[in-house]
């Protein structure tokens, strides 16, 4: 017996039908390839281009990580920062590669420009706020090498603000439902006022949803959203007060809930921190000296039955255990993290630590990553992928606009910036001992 | 009866040339299309012919030869060692572009995750240093950008140009 179809395709129709399949096809190819030949296949087709200028396919190429993650290990202040640098992490090598060419380049002997946070492949930075200087917030992709600068904000907090620093937040989301890029920026005043900017926009927009607690400076981006912790966040008694979420559909503040955490009477918390794992929102918790652990949610989108799992268990030997006697102070700080690594820090011999949370290996990095000695305590590790988010499509780059970091990095040669990857300069990380047992305990905490 | 008792099962596929292939169970269920084929119809007798009215015999050949592997690889517990990475780099060596997107536009239809996503790798594998027209001709995409505009896409990341290999 045969089962026929009854198919009525004419010829025309069945070509179309053979373009679109061979579109679906083509975009899964072009989500496996690496950057610079997306930017050259832009040429193919308008469809082509299409697809690679969509900030949809921004998102997925950025989540299913074709590129090596790039790092960077700045102060939160870039006022001391010459020249930043991306380093790559050699995981069989266990080498941390320095960029030869720097990302960034500040021609001004003073300047206040400060990093606010990277996400999507973009950094997202401030200038002025102080002084009784306006403020401006660039976004800068390190691939494409281009500027946009973001409307001037709402608030106009800076016309009375004299002193050096004030702390503004802003966070970059995701939000699925118009896929469209949103900043965040929240700032105080008499109370915590935000307002949220949407990527090819003209302006800002005041919202009516603040949080309701200090955040802590360094955001991260997770799931399409915001989240910080507490700044303030002391015992785990407020169970569900510690996470602080922005939803970027709903542009709402809300609560995350955290897991129960293994309490540690030593710098409760210092000892907290949010990382993202391979695009997931993690809690590293400092245990002790010598142990971390690091929960991972899981399901964020179901509102009511997210959970969190503690998917490693880290024994950290390298850090000379016979001195840590000195207190509190000394408990070993995370600065962040890329794929599956982790930089941290040893407070009490200020020696820094890269740890392979997958291998549960933790190697000594023989070397300051940091360019120069900068010698401040704010500083952070952020991680990106090379973006394919073109700036260009959202209003007027700066690229004639004349400000003065873009200028010298327009002067160089672009071909030599993407050649350095390959040449970069090496530091080499002592192999160190690597102990530590990791378990994937699905303990759900609901 | 036969579907309870202890003989291999065969399935019947048709092809687009009229080609009729006799495939075993569980190689025929790799593809999600069959499979829902015969969900949809449970009572569908034994010696039922599904047809394939987008596959040809060539890749549905193909097709088979790597499902079949495959699900042996499965079976022994071989899946992501050594033996199926070189199977897959022996399969894929003496294909022809022409070939290879016979396969994945066959494997689509068919819907077969695994092949897809080793296709769509393999795929662009060969082309990410390729030129823009290497990439054109291997899908058959039309140039509808003028040259002008055309010109001036590329001057936006005149870099990505560089270093690219002879097609």
């Amino acid at each position: 017996m045969e089962i026929t179809k009854c198919v009525s395709t004419s010829g025309k129709k069945k070509h179309q039908c053979y373009i679109n399949i061979v579109v679906d096809i083509v975009h899964d190819i072009f989500l496996r390839l690496p950057a610079k030949s997306l930017l050259r296949f832009r040429c193919v087709s308008k469809k082509c281009c299409d697809i690679i200028d969509s900030v949809s396919f921004a998102n997925m190429y950025e989540l299913v990580c074709v590129e090596e993650p790039q790092i960077l290990y700045t102060p939160l202040t870039l006022n001391l920062v010459k020249k930043l640098h991306s380093i790559a992490y050699d995981e069989t090598n266990y080498v941390m590669k320095k960029s030869e060419t720097s990302i960034l380049e500040f021609s001004e002997e003073k300047h206040d420009y400060q990093l606010c946070h990277v996400a999507y492949g973009l950094l997202c930075i401030r200038d002025g706020g102080c002084h009784q200087q306006p403020e401006s917030v660039f976004l800068f992709n390190p691939l494409t090498r281009e500027v946009l600068e973001l409307p001037k904000a709402i608030d106009e907090v800076w016309k009375n603000t004299y002193k050096m620093w004030r702390p503004v937040w802003y966070g970059m989301g995701f939000d699925y439902t118009t896929n469209t890029i949103k900043v965040v920026r929240v700032f105080h005043r008499h109370q915590y006022e935000t307002e949220v900017y949407t990527l090819g926009t003209n302006s800002w927009r005041r919202i009516s949803s603040n949080p309701s607690c200090t955040l802590n400076l360094c955001g991260v981006t997770a799931y399409g959203d915001m989240h910080w912790m507490h700044h303030y966040y002391l015992n785990d008694k407020q169970y569900e007060k510690m996470i602080t979420s922005f939803d970027f559909k709903k542009e709402e503040f809300k609560w995350t809930r955290h897991p129960n955490l293994e309490y540690n009477a030593f710098a409760p918390y210092k000892r907290i921190s949010l990382i993202t794992i391979k695009g997931s929102l993690a809690i590293v918790n400092i245990l002790s000296y010598t142990q971390m652990e690091i929960w991972v949610l899981k399901d964020y989108d179901d509102k009511e039955d997210y959970y969190w799992v503690r998917e490693f268990k880290l024994c950290i030997k390298s850090i000379r255990l016979e001195d840590s006697w000195q207190g509190f102070w000394c408990l070993p700080e995370i600065f962040g993290a890329w794929g599956y690594g982790g930089l941290f820090l040893d407070t009490c011999h200020h020696e820094h630590y890269v740890i392979d949370m997958k291998k549960n290996h933790t190697h000594h990095i023989s070397q300051c990553i940091l360019e120069e000695d900068y010698n401040c305590d704010e500083r952070a590790v952020y991680s990106y992928t090379k973006s394919l988010v073109c700036l260009r499509n959202f209003g007027n780059s700066v690229e004639n606009h004349g400000y003065k970091f873009l200028k010298r990095i327009k002067s160089m040669n672009l071909m030599e910036i993407t050649n350095s990857v390959a040449q970069m300069q090496i530091w080499v990380l002592k192999d160190y001992i690597s102990t530590g047992e990791a378990f994937a305990s699905s303990q759900r905490t609901v | 009866m036969s579907k309870l008792g202890q003989a291999k099962r065969i399935i019947f596929l048709k092809t687009a040339d009229g080609q009729l292939f006799e495939v075993d169970e569980p190689v025929a269920m790799e593809f999600e299309i069959v499979k829902s084929f015969f969900d949809e119809n449970e009572d569908a007798a034994d010696d039922t012919v599904v047809p394939l009215p987008n596959v040809s015999a060539e890749p549905l050949a193909g097709i088979i030869e790597f499902c079949k592997a495959h699900v042996e690889f499965r079976a022994n517990g071989a899946a992501g060692k050594d033996e199926v990475k070189k199977f897959n780099a022996e399969y894929i060596k003496e294909k022809s572009n022409e070939q290879l997107k016979e396969l994945i536009l066959a494997a689509n239809y068919l819907n077969i995750k695994e092949m897809l996503d080793f296709l769509t790798e393999t795929i662009a594998n060969r082309l990410k240093n390729k030129s823009v027209e290497y990439v054109r001709a291997f899908f058959g995409i039309e140039n509808d950008f003028t040259p002008q505009e055309e010109e001036a896409v590329r001057k936006e990341y005149e870099w990505a140009f560089e270093g690219v290999d002879e097609d």
